[in-house]
Order: structure tokens, then C-alpha cells, then sequence
């Protein structure tokens, strides 16, 4: 399976809800709300900051990607940072538990649901977080940091 | 220290850095005939308030906001956090 | 002999014998024992010296607020100081030793101390170690630092075996006794998150010492039954051996809990709770007398806790003295078990007749004591004042309970003193989230603290939002409890203890009061009371009701001091846990880096190739010499990754550019870099860059790699703060870019060989030109700047491909003399050349300083700018930067190193400057300098001694332009 690819989509100034149009009418559904996800079938959207999404894909190749994501300009801007991230998977019911011992959010499901994001620190580590199921947990960790965030994980 | 984010939720000081108290945000003007006295007191001169103070905390391991945190440095209580962008917004469209 | 085994009861396993030594000699008890019940069923009573006298001394009490059996335990980094024999538990092949003694716990030297008593009392360093002033550090200070301390640490590293984690919950419940049993079991019925705490190693608090019955069975069943049905509730977690010792701001509080069993040593725990209920009981205090402090002087609660819980008997012959009705539960319980027992209480009007088989002496004061290496007599005072000495082994003492009040206190709440339980309790000030149940709110039966546990459990969830749900409690004894406020025996000589572990008497609190510190404050800070291990919760009241007494005021008015976390020691090894504080960050190509058998060093937290030592070579500066030659005659290729990089796009970027950077922006031209300046608001440099237009709307900056982080937070405070109308957004690439320097005459060709689509020809891609090309097919980006004075380039590829590009670049320029140089050969370089860099951007320079004055445009406005011309930043008598040579052939010029003139003397006073950064240059045969100095773009050719007072060293250098290499640029254009 492909790494997927990781692109951060900024909108212009204050034109955060036309972009969600954009986004809705070419991707599926709109962009999602703080500290969540969208679902837009080959695409993920993670929302990162007021103004900020992470848009994700491990189904497209690089060039389509970047040229799929192209409809979204003028109104928004594109910078591809997937190889800066360390992707690890945590499977299994002790996933969650492992990581809220490391994280300083809430992780349980009643707060952190399949659709919840959220960008916080494993320890020293940052990182992202989002719930893939019951018992799936992903995290983004800066590639520089891939080898100390194994270990952490490791436990 | 729990910092109750307007759009992440309550988050541990530790996702965040200080820079300071929120005069930071009100810049003088340049062209002004005492701007040099005022950048002056900008950047060097700080009340060091027993109570209510204004600071601006910079969400590095979160969405990256600055936040303007309202706190009261006797008690610890946090009293209002607003995103900082807004507040800088308002007080300008009042200027 | 005085402590024995009982055949049955108690909640220890007989089936499980476990061996141990104290001392050297060996002793068995049993699973479910302590070190100290094991000790004292085996006839030990002596398990210490206290602090300053070096008196004898045994367990006072059975709890984790135990200020005398303090012992050492484990071998090795194992070792462990100052750890309670009491709370201790026993496990097999245990070694523990007893602290403070020499040569041995029975006959210890500095036993002298207790001789020397009259010198040694309150505040008596405060009057001496004054004559001679000689002696302060060579004689005074030795001897305090090895008098400091009972314990000694191993002095090896810790094993770091220890652990941190988060947890959140609803409620966390402190305490498992019947309060907090309670709460929890009333709160996880309504379904919240609960977190049970409890320091013990099974759940029952005071029950697990008690013969009481809860639902009509024994206590400990009762709990136990309890926290089986809490471990059955998915949403609740049971932490045992847990001790929860500071609530910090925003509900969350501190825990740290033993784990034996685990991998880790301990586990500090850092809970966020939306609320919290307070259950951790009370702690008996004892009374102030002569000789109080005896081995064999206990607290009442203590003897009780031996009997029911570790089915050990004290002693035969026991004098149980009180103030409180609860021991008269020991004097029977004692007696039932069959001890000789006589019962002393100070209450004339002591309600109840006396238990069964026990003498009562009404009104009556326990006087003295004797026996000096454990109990023998006790001298007794009855109603009618009449004293006589009688034999005991054992004297359980009980001036009272104080609820354990500290948690409430860590926000400054201040606890009160109510008269009908004779204690402090907490205060209306709570911390906020933090209720209070059972005996640390002052409820004194074993139904009150059901109740109000319950209702506290209850209250918690109907606060959350959850409907609470009504169960009947179980039955409990209820007998109300009466108490005296008695502090001390008046009318006798003798010292009398108040703080055991710093050895601090009545005669002390006296002493503190006459010479004017006799406010609660002063009182603890010049007796020390209470500032020890055990942080005076035993003897802290105990004092307070003995200052009340000594100045005529009510303890109300006297009042208390202030708790602070921790409650109780936390090793600093589980506050650092087991990850560090800080990651290690290895750039793209630290594998082929490795490979290449780099030698690393930490800039930061990133881990960057320093030299590639070639097989044969000596030692670091010939491979250093190497590299910094190759660069200058062929090309060298050297990973600056950890540069910051942020990507800037938007309609406002070039005027948001404009806006940070000393040096004009605004009319880069696409496809170009430039040098930026970026200042803080006082006019000095923060730090230096590049700036590249990819196109109109499109930059990537550069930082350095300690100032990366700080120029994102300052950018992003601009975007957001100051200039929240612009449109620009900022993403920092840092990460996902791999970014390698090729540098030397043969750079162009090295590059032609490895990017495609891009002409690198000089007049297509000139000195600062920036472009997009391709390596393997994937998007790179070609930047046309130079930190080492040669024709050279950057190449971005995303940091997946870094390690291909090394490897391309080593294999196609092998014939051209491609060779991969570290930071050590960058730094020779740019100092050749004159580059400025953190040593000179030390945040107290200005552009002036580093002669870059021409470059900061006087034509706009950009942070730092109003400030940059104020008067004393136009000083010429700045320190400006020169570049400086040895006059002495082959002498070196320390970095650090401070300028003088000849002839001046060396002091502060006459420093004219400093060398910052210095290193020999292979390229030019002799060290090259660069420094800043009053004056110095006007003293070219002057001597100056460069002094190094640190190292001892000193060279005599001339001042010479800092522009060693090419200084016209020539090699830079080609």
C-alpha cells in the first residue's frame, strides 16, 4: 500500500466558508469542523487550524493528487508536507489506553470518536491524533522525531 | 494549567509557549511624534499585576492559534480565552 | 523481648513466609507484613537514631506519616534512602539498613550530640560556625553537608525505571477507606469515570486496623467486596499503592504510584479530573511529655493497627495514654488479647467505664518514661497527683486525630480549628472541584463516613450532568466521639518531643517564642519543625497546641501554616520518567550519514554529521582540514535540513515579507533569493535567512536551525496578531523538505550530473537565482546561495528522497572530488569568508555591529525599525565586528576570548571586546577569528591581546577585515 499523501490546504484570508463550498461541491462533502474529520471517499480532510486542513489520500497517485487539488486555487493555497510525517498505526484494545497514557487530551471514545482529530503531544513528541475505529488509533509525528516516537510507542 | 480553547477544547499548558502579556498586540505607530517614547514602552516597559492580567499564549502543539488568555496571576483562575486573531481584528475596526 | 506473633488473625498470610535482613541480620515475617510489623514481631524495637541527637528510636506509628523508622533499601543505583519501614512492603530477600547511625544502630558515636543539647536548640546555627571566617568553607560546610540528612543516596545514576502517564476521569476519588469506597461506589453506579486512589496496597483505609464491622462483616471484607465491584464497572480504575500529593491548577492532580510488579518503578500520574473527593481519613497526633520519643512510644492507633491488622502484640504490659475516646479501643483491644493493660486518660470526666480486664486512671498524666534503648517504665501522674513508675513495654500515646487537611490547603485555603472534635478541618476555601468526606471533614464515625462519602459520590454526578442513584448503605458502628485539645504535661522537666524526625522539642517552641519568632510562620522556619521528610504531619498540630499553649491564645487564633504539594516524597527520577523531556531529531540523511561512518554532534535537539573521518585518518582536525580544502579546490556536499524552512503564499506575502525583514522585500524578483534580516522590536538581530520568490504570491524562507522555531511562533504572532487583515499563510516545511549545500568551483558540473530541467549555466541561473527542477523524475528545488564563499548551490528534495540525493551526488561526483563535509568544515568555511552566525547573533547585535548597516532599507517600516535609531544603538564605540589573526605563527585564538589592549590591565573594566568564533583555517594555514570590537572597522592593523582567562591562555592577534577569502565575490559569480 502507498504512503499516503499529505497535503496542507490554507484558504485565503476570511474565505474559509466559500472554500467549504468549493470543497463540498468537488470532494464530496464540506470541510469539517474544528477538531474533526471529513469523509470524502478518496480523500480525508482533517481540520488543523481556523484556516487550515490536512487533505489526505492514499488512493491517487502524486501528480493526480496534486492536479485534483488545483480546483481548490485561487481561493486556497496547497503545500505538500507528507514526507515530513512519521505515520505509525495503533491496533488492538490496548491501542487507546497506550496512548492516553502519553497524551494530555482525553482520548476516550465518548469524547474522541472515529471522526475526532486532534493535534497534541505524545510526551515531548507533537503530534497528530485521530481515532480510525474502536481500536484503531493514528498518529503523525514529525519525520525527524520518527525514531524517538517508535520508541515511545513501543513502550 | 488548563487553557480552555475556544475551537480544541480545554488543553494542558504544555501544548502551548508564552510570549508575554497581551500589550504585545497593540503596536504603536511609527509615523506618530513620539513613536520613539511609545515603541519604548512597548517593548520594555510591563505592569507585573496581583490579579487580572492579559497574556498571549501561542498554540505550538495545537492549531498553532495565539490566544488571548485572561488570567488572574493571585489565583490562577483562567477567565476568558479568545482567539487572538479576533481580538486584534476588533480593536482595530474600534480604532 | 518484647513483640510477639499472635497464632491467628490478622490480615497477613501464614501460608507465605518470607525471609529478609535488617542490618545485616536475618528475620522472617509474612506476606501482607510491613518491614516494620515484621521487625516488631520479631522483638525489634530500635530502627533508628533520630536527626540531630542520634536518640534511639522505633516506629511511632503504622502509616505513611512515620518519622523515625526510616530506612535504607536496595543495593547499588537501586538504593533508596529515607523509605518508610512502615509503609515498607515486606518481600522476599528484602535488605534494608537503618540511616543516621555509625558505627551501628546500638551504639552510634554521635549519640554525643544528645549530651551537646543544650547547644543544639532552636535556631542555634543562626548564632554559630560564625569565628573564624576561615573556617566557613573548610571546616563548617563539610561537616553540615554530612550531617545534613538521615539517609544517603547511592550516587550512581538512577536505573530509570520509572514511568509518567496521563489519565483523565470524571472523579477522582483519594482515598479507599469507607468515605472514599463510598463516593466511588455511589459515582460509578450513576455511571461516571472514576479514579480510586489509595496510597495502601489493598483497599479499607482505617477499616483494615479496626475490629469493626461494615454490613456485618469484618471491615476488610467489606472493602474488599466493595473495590471487587469497582473493578467490575468498565469505567472505573482502582489504583493501589497510589499516592495522590498535589492538586495543581485546572483539576489536575499529582499522583505517584508504587508498582513493584511493573516494569517501572513508579508511575507519576498527572490525573485530570473534573471533580475530586477528598477521603484520606485522618492522622493521629501525640502528646508532648518527657522522654515522649522512645522506642516502644506509640501512637495508639499504631499498637491497634499491629494488633488487628499484622496480628502482633506489641508488648505485655502496655500503659495506653489518651485524650480521646478512640484509644480506649486499643486498651481493649489489647487486653482481649490478652496484655496487661492500664488505661490513662487526662479527662476527669472520661465518658464510659473501663473495658474489660483494664485499669483506668482518670485525670490522670503519663510524666516521663525510661529505657533508654526501648521502653521499660512509665512514670504515671494520677488525678490526685500522685505519680509512681510502673513497668511497660509499650505505651500507646493518642492526643487526638487531625483529618488529613493537606490537599485542601494547595490553592491557600487555610484550614479552621473546630472545638468539638478538638482538630483542624478543612477550610471554606477548597480547591476548586474538591469536596471533603469522611475523617479528613472531621466526621468521626464509621457511618458518617459512609454518608457523607455517598453524598459527596452523589453530589459529584448530579454536578455532571448523571443521574445518582440511591442504595442503602451498610451498617456501621456510629458512637459519637468525644475529644480534649491536650497538648502537653505541664509541671515536669524533661524534653518532650513535638516534631520526632527533626528532633524539635517543647524547650525549642519556647525558645522560638522569647527571641520574638513565635508567629506560626517564623515558629516553623526557626524550630525546622515540620520541614522534614515527614513534612510535620504528625507533629505539626501537636506544636501549634503547644505555641497556643505557651502564649495563652486559642489555637484558633494561633492558626496554622500552609500545606504544599507534595504530600509526601517524590522521587525527581519519576517526575523526568523514562522518555526525557526532548525528542532527538535526525535529519533525512542521517542514515546515509551513518553509513558513511559520520561522527554526529547535537545542535539542539537535532543529531548532524560533524566529519566523515576517513580510514587512517588521526584525529578530527585532519579530517576537518580535509573537507574545508576539498570544498574550496573540487566540491563538497554537507545536509543543512535542519535549517527552518516556511513555505509563505498569499495575495499579501511579499508586503507581510516587507514587513519582518530589515532589507527590502517587496520588489524580489520570481526566480530570486536575497540575504534577510530580521530584527526584533528593539533593533537587534533575532535572526538570518534567505528569502526565495517561486512567484508572485509564493516564498520559502529560511531560518537557522536553533532560530526555526522562534521565527515561526514570531511570524505566525505577526500574521494573527499585528496584521490580522493581510492574506498570507504560513505552513513550515521544515520536515518535509531534505535540503543539501554543494559547494566548490566544480559544484555547476557536480549538478548538471544529478537535476534535470533546469539550466544551471551562469547567465541562466545567476548568483541568487532560485528554480524548480527535477532529481529522479521527483520536483527539486535549486537555490543559488552560499554560506562558504564558492560557487554553490541548495538542493531541496522532499525528505523521502535526502539519502538517494547523498548517494547520487557521491556516486556521479566521484571523479570530480565530491566529498560529503560536516558542521565542523561548514564553520571553517564561513568563518574564512566572514559569514556571520549564532556566535555573532547573539542577540545583542545590530546590523551596524556586523556591518551589515547598508543593508537595512530606512525607506518602510519593519519590526525592530523605530528602535534601531535610537541613540545608543548609533554608539560607534559598539563592539562592531573585525576578523582577527594570530601575529605569532601557528598560535591558536580562543573563542570567548576577551580583547585588550597592550599594556592594559586585564579587569572588566578595560575589555575592549571579544573574539566569537575562531577556528584554523587549512585554506589559508593559520587560524582565522572573528570578533567584535570597540571601534573596529576603524583598527585594522592594530595588536590587541586576545586573553582567555578561563583556560589560562593568551595570544597576541591583529585586527584584520573579517573577509579572509575572496573578498570581492569572485568566486561566488562564477
Amino acid at each position: 500500500m502507498p504512503e499516503p499523501l499529505l497535503f496542507v490546504v490554507t484558504s485565503r484570508r476570511g474565505a474559509g466558508d466559500a472554500l467549504s463550498g468549493v470543497v463540498a461541491a468537488e470532494f464530496g462533502a464540506p470541510l469539517p469542523p474544528p477538531g474533526r474529520i471529513a469523509d470524502c471517499g478518496e480523500w480525508r480532510v482533517i481540520w488543523t487550524g481556523r484556516e487550515s486542513w490536512f487533505f489526505e489520500t492514499a488512493a491517487v497517485a502524486a501528480g493526480s493528487a496534486r492536479a485534483r487539488l488545483d480546483v481548490l486555487r485561487p481561493g486556497a493555497r496547497i503545500v505538500e508536507v507528507g514526507d515530513g510525517y512519521a505515520r505509525f498505526v495503533m491496533a488492538g484494545p490496548a491501542a487507546r489506553e497506550r496512548l492516553q497514557r502519553l497524551a494530555p487530551i482525553d482520548l476516550h471514545p465518548s469524547v474522541f470518536p472515529p471522526d475526532a482529530a486532534a493535534r497534541t503531544v505524545l510526551e515531548h513528541i507533537p503530534v497528530l491524533l485521530h481515532a480510525a475505529g474502536p481500536d484503531v488509533i493514528e498518529a503523525l509525528a514529525p519525520r525527524s522525531m520518527a525514531e524517538d516516537a517508535a520508541r515511545l510507542l513501543d513502550g | 494549567m488548563i487553557i480552555d480553547h475556544p475551537l480544541c477544547g480545554p488543553r494542558d499548558a504544555r501544548e502551548f509557549t508564552v510570549l508575554g502579556d497581551a500589550a504585545w498586540m497593540d503596536r504603536p505607530d511609527p509615523a506618530a511624534p513620539d513613536a520613539a517614547e511609545a515603541f519604548h514602552a512597548y517593548a520594555c516597559l510591563r505592569a507585573n499585576p496581583a490579579g487580572v492580567t492579559r497574556e498571549l499564549w501561542w498554540h505550538e502543539h495545537g492549531d498553532r492559534s495565539w490566544l488571548v488568555v485572561t488570567r488572574d496571576t493571585l489565583s490562577h483562575a483562567v477567565l476568558k480565552v479568545e482567539l487572538a486573531e479576533d481580538v486584534a481584528r476588533a480593536s482595530k475596526a474600534a480604532r | 523481648m518484647t513483640g510477639a506473633r499472635l497464632p491467628e488473625g490478622g490480615l497477613i498470610d501464614r501460608a507465605r513466609p518470607l525471609g529478609f535482613t535488617f542490618d545485616g541480620k536475618p528475620f522472617a515475617g509474612f506476606q501482607g507484613d510491613t518491614l516494620a510489623s515484621a521487625l516488631i514481631a520479631s522483638g525489634v524495637r530500635v530502627m533508628g537514631r533520630s536527626f540531630k541527637y542520634h536518640r534511639p528510636r522505633g516506629a511511632l506509628t503504622m502509616g505513611s506519616e512515620e518519622p523515625n523508622a526510616l530506612v535504607g533499601v536496595g543495593e547499588g543505583p537501586d538504593h533508596e534512602p529515607n523509605v518508610r519501614a512502615t509503609t515498607l512492603e515486606l518481600r522476599e530477600g528484602l535488605r534494608a539498613v537503618s540511616q543516621n547511625r555509625w558505627p551501628s544502630l546500638r551504639f552510634d558515636a554521635l549519640a554525643l550530640n544528645d549530651l551537646a543539647a543544650p547547644l543544639l536548640g532552636a535556631g542555634f546555627y543562626y548564632k554559630t560556625f560564625m569565628w573564624p571566617a576561615t573556617f566557613w568553607e573548610r571546616v563548617y560546610e563539610p561537616l553540615i553537608r554530612r550531617a545534613a540528612g538521615p539517609g544517603a543516596l547511592s550516587g550512581a545514576p538512577a536505573p530509570g525505571r520509572e514511568d509518567r502517564a496521563f489519565a483523565h476521569c470524571d472523579l477522582l476519588v483519594i482515598g479507599a477507606g469507607p468515605a472514599g469506597l463510598a463516593a466511588a461506589l455511589a459515582a460509578g453506579r450513576a455511571g461516571l469515570r472514576v479514579i480510586v486512589a489509595d496510597e495502601d496496597a489493598r483497599p479499607g483505609g482505617r477499616l483494615l486496623a479496626e475490629r469493626l464491622e461494615v454490613g456485618g462483616v469484618s471491615g476488610a471484607d467489606w472493602a474488599a467486596g466493595a473495590w471487587a465491584e469497582l473493578a467490575s464497572m468498565a469505567q472505573v480504575r482502582l489504583m493501589s499503592r497510589a499516592c495522590v500529593f498535589g492538586v495543581y491548577d485546572g483539576g489536575v492532580y499529582g499522583v505517584l504510584q508504587r508498582t513493584p510488579d511493573g516494569p517501572a518503578r513508579n508511575v507519576y500520574w498527572r490525573i485530570h479530573a473534573r471533580r475530586a473527593v477528598l477521603a484520606a481519613g485522618a492522622t493521629e497526633r501525640p502528646v508532648a511529655f518527657p522522654d515522649n520519643d522512645r522506642p516502644g512510644v506509640m501512637l495508639a492507633g499504631a499498637v491497634r493497627a499491629l494488633l488487628n491488622r499484622w496480628a502482633t502484640l506489641a508488648g505485655r504490659r502496655v500503659t495506653v495514654f489518651a485524650a480521646h475516646d478512640e484509644a480506649w479501643r486499643t486498651a481493649a483491644d489489647l487486653a482481649a488479647a490478652g496484655a496487661e493493660v492500664r488505661l490513662v486518660d487526662v479527662r476527669e470526666d472520661a465518658p464510659g467505664t473501663a473495658p474489660q480486664g483494664v485499669e483506668l486512671v482518670r485525670g490522670g498524666r503519663v510524666t516521663g518514661t525510661r529505657g533508654r534503648l526501648g521502653l521499660t517504665g512509665v512514670r504515671v501522674r494520677d488525678g490526685r497527683g500522685v505519680e509512681c513508675w510502673r513497668e511497660a513495654d509499650i505505651l500507646a500515646v493518642s492526643g487526638g486525630w487531625s483529618p488529613a487537611v493537606h490537599l485542601t490547603c494547595h490553592h491557600r485555603g487555610r484550614p479552621v480549628w473546630r472545638e468539638d472534635v478538638a482538630a483542624f478541618v478543612p477550610g471554606p476555601d477548597l480547591p476548586p472541584g474538591l469536596s471533603v468526606a469522611g475523617a479528613a471533614a472531621g466526621a468521626v464515625s464509621t457511618a458518617a463516613a459512609l454518608c457523607e462519602g455517598d453524598a459527596a459520590g452523589r453530589a459529584a454526578a448530579e454536578a455532571l450532568g448523571r443521574a445518582p442513584v440511591r442504595a442503602n448503605l451498610p451498617e456501621a458502628e456510629d458512637a459519637p466521639v468525644s475529644a480534649a485539645a491536650f497538648w502537653l504535661v505541664e509541671g515536669v522537666k524533661g524534653r518532650a518531643w513535638v516534631d520526632f524526625q527533626n528532633d524539635v522539642t517543647v524547650k525549642d517552641i519556647r525558645t522560638a517564642e522569647a527571641e520574638g519568632f513565635g508567629a506560626v510562620e517564623h515558629l516553623k522556619r526557626y524550630t525546622t519543625m515540620g520541614m522534614a521528610t515527614d513534612q510535620g504531619r504528625v507533629g505539626a498540630v501537636l506544636g501549634l497546641g503547644v505555641l497556643a499553649e505557651i502564649t495563652g491564645s486559642g489555637i484558633a487564633e494561633t492558626g496554622t501554616t500552609i500545606f504544599r504539594p507534595p504530600y509526601a516524597p517524590v522521587p525527581l527520577a519519576a517526575i523526568a520518567g523514562a522518555h526525557g523531556f526532548r525528542p532527538t531529531r535526525r535529519p533525512p540523511t542521517h542514515g546515509w550519514a551513518e553509513k558513511r561512518g559520520a561522527v554526529f554532534v547535537e545542535v539542539g535537539p537535532w543529531l548532524r554529521a560533524q566529519y566523515f573521518p576517513r580510514p587512517g585518518e588521526t584525529g578530527w582536525r585532519q579530517t576537518v582540514d580535509r573537507e574545508a580544502l576539498a570544498v574550496r579546490e573540487a566540491v563538497g556536499f554537507c545536509d543543512v535540513s535542519t535549517l527552518g524552512k516556511i513555505d509563505v503564499q498569499g495575495a499579501d506575502a511579499a508586503v507581510f515579507l516587507d514587513r519582518l525583514y530589515a532589507n527590502p522585500m517587496l520588489k524580489l524578483p520570481v526566480g530570486r533569493c536575497r540575504y534577510g534580516l530580521m530584527l526584533r522590536e528593539d533593533g537587534c538581530v533575532m535572526d538570518d535567512g534567505t528569502v526565495a520568490r517561486l512567484a508572485e504570491d509564493h516564498f520559502v524562507v529560511s531560518t537557522t536551525t536553533g532560530g526555526a522555531a522562534g521565527v515561526f511562533r514570531h511570524m505566525e504572532f505577526c500574521r494573527q496578531c499585528l496584521w490580522p487583515d493581510l492574506d498570507v499563510s504560513l505552513v513550515s516545511v521544515t520536515e518535509a523538505w531534505a535540503q543539501t549545500a554543494v559547494a566548490g568551483p566544480r559544484a555547476r558540473d557536480l549538478l548538471s550530473r544529478v537535476i534535470e530541467g533546469l539550466d544551471l549555466a551562469d547567465e541562466a541561473f545567476p548568483f541568487l537565482a532560485c528554480g524548480e527542477g527535477r532529481f529522479e523524475g521527483a520536483p527539486a528545488r535549486l537555490f543559488r546561495i552560499s554560506y562558504s564563499g564558492e560557487l554553490a548551490y541548495e538542493v531541496a528534495v522532499r525528505a523521502g528522497r535526502g539519502e538517494r540525493l547523498a548517494e547520487a551526488l557521491a556516486a556521479a561526483g566521484a571523479d570530480l572530488g565530491a566529498t560529503p563535509y560536516g558542521t565542523e568544515a561548514m564553520g571553517v568555511l564561513r568563518i574564512e569568508k566572514g559569514h556571520v552566525a549564532g556566535p555573532e547573533l547573539d542577540g545583542r547585535t545590530t546590523p551596524a555591529d556586523l556591518g551589515l548597516a547598508k543593508m537595512v532599507s530606512t525607506k518602510k517600516d519593519f519590526i525592530g525599525a523605530t528602535l534601531l535609531r535610537r541613540e545608543g544603538l548609533a554608539d560607534p564605540a559598539r563592539p562592531a565586528l573585525v576578523g582577527l589573526r594570530p601575529v605569532v605563527a601557528g598560535a591558536g585564538v580562543s573563542p570567548g576570548a576577551h580583547l585588550f589592549a597592550q599594556g592594559a590591565p586585564v579587569d572588566a573594566g578595560h575589555a575592549e571586546g571579544r573574539v566569537t568564533s575562531a577556528a584554523f583555517s587549512p585554506n589559508l594555514g593559520e587560524t582565522v577569528a572573528l570578533g567584535l570590537l570597540k571601534r573596529g572597522p576603524d583598527r585594522i592593523g592594530e595588536r590587541l591581546r586576545a586573553v582567555d582567562p578561563l583556560r589560562g591562555r593568551e595570544a597576541m592577534v591583529e585586527v584584520v577585515s573579517p573577509h579572509r577569502i575572496d573578498p570581492e565575490g569572485g568566486r561566488l559569480r562564477a
